[in-house]
């Protein structure tokens, strides 16, 4: 598994997810997805277009980061994930904590707005 | 459909190490292709199959008798279901009766694992299981026909 960066805008970092996340794909991204988004306060936007699945530990990864990314004031938002992953989310419920968007700029867009009426 | 009873069988017995997770996924995968399965039936497939094995690996074979580490995999038919056997000889545990999880209000008081479970329930199409031999003995079914 593989993970990118890039910053979209002041304060919203696009992370992209790459490949199967299952424990062999976690071992490959867990520390770098937390030092990207657990480590500081962040808006992050984790593009999910090239994830081909998700097991339950990849859900494991997503609420931790989360998480961690609410407590420190930011926030965290899904985009774009293929058909079974995202119905994966919608069965875990995970759709309802982390908002999910059709794509990176709808996200984007979205974590802003909240952020600014925070 | 016409019934595959008795149709391609394949096994696999692997050791109860996560380095293992991608053989049980290359082989599922495989198979799945030789069989001609739906794109959706072979994504659920491997889903639950990881979804097991992973289980088995991270929980129940600190607990097997004899030192013995290994995981016993079957793939099948029974009728129009492609069947899934996965059996292993740690403690027993029947993942049937392990309840539903309560869902979360927000990501601050979610729970951060034990989604394995509820995704094998939601994604086969059904679920045996049976304690034989020392060895828990689980089937897991798939309808071979592609969801509307």
């Amino acid at each position: 598994m593989d993970l990118r960066s890039e910053q979209l805008a002041d304060g919203v970092e696009k992370i992209s997810l790459v490949g199967r996340m299952d424990s062999l794909g976690g071992h490959d991204i867990d520390l770098r997805f937390a030092a990207l988004v657990a480590s500081r306060k962040l808006l992050a936007v984790v593009d999910l277009s090239e994830v081909s699945f998700l097991a339950s530990i990849g859900i494991r990864t997503l609420v931790i980061n989360a998480r961690a990314q609410a407590l420190r004031g930011g926030g965290m938002a899904l985009a774009n994930p293929q058909p079974l992953v995202a119905e994966v989310l919608k069965m875990a419920g995970i759709d309802t904590i982390i908002p999910v968007y059709p794509d990176v700029h709808t996200a984007c867009s979205a974590l802003m707005a909240a952020a600014e009426s925070r | 459909m016409s019934s595959r009873e008795g149709g391609p069988q394949a096994s696999l017995i692997v050791d109860s190490e996560l380095r293992e997770l991608s053989r049980v996924s290359a082989w599922v995968r495989d198979w799945a292709q030789h069989q001609c399965l739906p794109a959706r039936v072979a994504q659920n497939l491997d889903l639950c199959s990881t979804e097991v094995v992973t289980n088995i690996m991270s929980h129940a074979c600190g607990t097997c008798a004899n030192g013995t580490r290994r995981i016993f995999l079957r793939l099948g038919w029974q009728g129009d279901d492609v069947t899934l056997d996965v059996e292993d000889e740690g403690s027993k545990f029947d993942l049937r009766q392990v309840p539903e999880p309560t869902p979360a209000t927000s990501v601050l008081d979610a729970r951060v694992g034990g989604w394995g479970i509820p995704i094998v329930r939601r994604f086969s199409d059904g679920l045996r299981y049976r304690h034989e031999d020392g060895r828990n003995c689980l089937t897991l079914l798939f309808r071979a026909t592609a969801p509307p």
